[in-house]
């Protein structure tokens, strides 16, 4: 590991204004002047002289205001105190290097119980449940030998997750029963902990399902798109009918039932309703506390995908998202936004940070053949198949080429100021949209930077967040 | 890192410390929960997580 330079400003003079750019972002949000340290996390408050000469620093000219006096070198003696406890980074400083990024480790699965839906969504990605394949529905021994696998292969990681995804994972039932009994007695016998979720469209959630997720601590992601006409213009049943009544009711039955059980209220945005914040807040006002939403994921070409000139009113909708939040939250009405729930002091080090999609080094979808991809957005694809769930990863490969593809290696990751936030972005969506893991899909860098921004202000807002 | 003592500061304020480089070298012990940054996925992307070290 390198030594933590601790270099001031006094010391070496003028930063450069590319190491400010790329280490120091300065940024309004909420009313806010916010600098956030790119390389320590640290993030501050600025007044309008530190504003205004940290623009000028940045311009790389000379900070001319009327007052550029005293008030300057007051402002450069503020830098230089926090440079020295280390809350602020030298900009021309190198990034640091963990001791080892290391071999993957699969340490979580995504399984594809059913590859088969029970609504038709117009934007799924999942070609409405078949993954561009037959339908069908994973029989549980298979889902039982992937959790034998799991636990085999995450070595000495003692935190496993595992998702119930598909298609619809309700459709198979049964076999999720079969497969949570075994992920239990894996526990019992390894002392490993499994962590489960699963995701849901909720139109078949009933009494007895509540009770089981409930029963197994199996945390939730429960899918609606927020009013019931921006809903129901895409989210339909297999033959065309509405839903929103239907799993509204299902879902405030269920979380209802669960107090303290971990759940998300969880939507999807497209160019449609850009206005997302009204919707968040529709589901604020129907009681649900644990909300998140997230742009579609959809080529170029789909009626429902974020184009450029649609990202000012996404960006608006981020906007009054945070001083929404904010003024519930004052008002004893808070609820929590997925994107907006940073844990910034003590948030993942430095190591994975360089990665964070998972994909195919610590994280594999299981289809219900038993196939093994990267996750569950390339299933189907091409290229992608890692192994089996009986003979394991027979194409350790592609984990590798996954692994290579970390920040510091991506040029459109190595000098943006949300590297160390957003940690690369989803690969699936890069290879997607780019063919290539190494250039990521830049839509999504433009939202991600936003969100960030938003983020952080809420986060200022609200006392230093979590 | 030592934030109480230090000189007080009058035109850039300390809101939230972290020391992310400090982990460069402490890190990287892979408890922490898998991470996935598409869209698509709710349960398990990387900004809100907590080390679990």
């Amino acid at each position: 590991m390198q030594e933590v330079a601790k270099r001031t400003l006094s010391e070496q003079g003028r930063p450069s204004p590319a190491g400010i750019r790329r280490n120091w972002h300065r940024f309004m949000a909420a009313g806010a002047r916010l600098l956030l340290d790119v390389q320590s996390g640290s993030l501050h408050s600025l007044d309008e002289a530190a504003w205004d000469v940290l623009e000028a620093l940045e311009q790389g000219g000379a900070y001319d205001g009327t007052d550029r006096g005293s008030r300057v070198d007051e402002v450069m003696a503020d830098l230089d105190i926090l440079i020295e406890e280390g809350t602020l980074s030298h900009p021309d400083d190198a990034d640091p290097m963990p001791s080892a990024l290391g071999p993957g480790v699969v340490k979580a699965m995504c399984l594809n119980v059913a590859h088969d839906c029970d609504m038709r969504c117009g934007y799924c990605f999942a070609g409405t449940g078949g993954f561009g394949g037959a339908r069908s529905l994973m029989p549980a021994e298979v889902g039982c030998r992937a959790l034998d696998l799991l636990f085999d292969i995450s070595g000495h990681v003692r935190h496993l997750d595992v998702d119930y995804f598909g298609g619809e994972p309700l459709m198979n039932m049964d076999a999720v029963v079969e497969i949570t009994r075994h992920g239990r007695e894996l526990e019992a016998r390894t002392g490993k902990t499994l962590k489960l979720t699963l995701t849901t469209n909720c139109h078949e959630l009933s009494p007895k399902i509540d009770k089981f997720l409930n029963d197994n601590d199996i945390a939730a992601v429960l899918s609606v798109d927020g009013r019931s006409g921006v809903h129901d213009a895409v989210r339909r049943t297999a033959d065309g009918r509405p839903t929103f009544a239907r799993i509204a009711g299902n879902m405030l039955r269920f979380v209802n039932t669960r107090p303290d059980g971990e759940y998300y209220a969880r939507g999807t945005y497209t160019r449609r309703n850009t206005d997302f914040v009204e919707d968040v807040l529709f589901l604020a006002d129907m009681g649900f506390t644990s909300i998140s939403f997230e742009p579609v994921v959809a080529a170029p070409s789909s009626p429902y995908s974020i184009r450029e000139q649609d990202l000012p009113a996404v960006f608006d909708s981020y906007d009054r998202l945070v001083a929404e939040m904010a003024s519930r939250r004052a008002a004893g009405r808070g609820f929590r936004f997925f994107h907006f729930d940073l844990n910034i002091a003590h948030g993942p080090c430095l190591a994975k940070r360089l990665l964070g999609c998972g994909a195919g080094r610590e994280y594999v979808a299981v289809t219900p053949d038993g196939e093994l991809y990267p996750c569950h957005q390339f299933v189907g694809r091409e290229g992608f198949v890692m192994g089996n769930v009986w003979d394991g990863i027979t194409r350790p490969e592609i984990g590798e080429a996954f692994g290579g593809a970390h920040i510091y290696a991506k040029s459109a990751c190595r000098d943006c100021w949300a590297r160390f936030m957003c940690s690369g972005g989803c690969h699936a969506n890069a290879h997607e949209m780019n063919g290539t893991l190494m250039t990521p899909y830049s839509i999504g860098c433009l939202i991600t930077r936003k969100r960030l921004e938003a983020a952080l202000a809420y986060a200022a807002m609200t006392d230093g967040g979590s | 890192m030592n934030t109480d003592t230090r000189e007080e500061t009058k035109h850039v304020k300390t809101i939230i410390v972290a020391d992310l480089k400090g982990t460069a070298a402490t890190g990287g012990c892979r408890e922490c929960q898998t991470s996935c940054q598409s869209a698509c996925k709710t349960s398990c992307t990387l900004g809100n997580q907590a080390c679990r070290k």
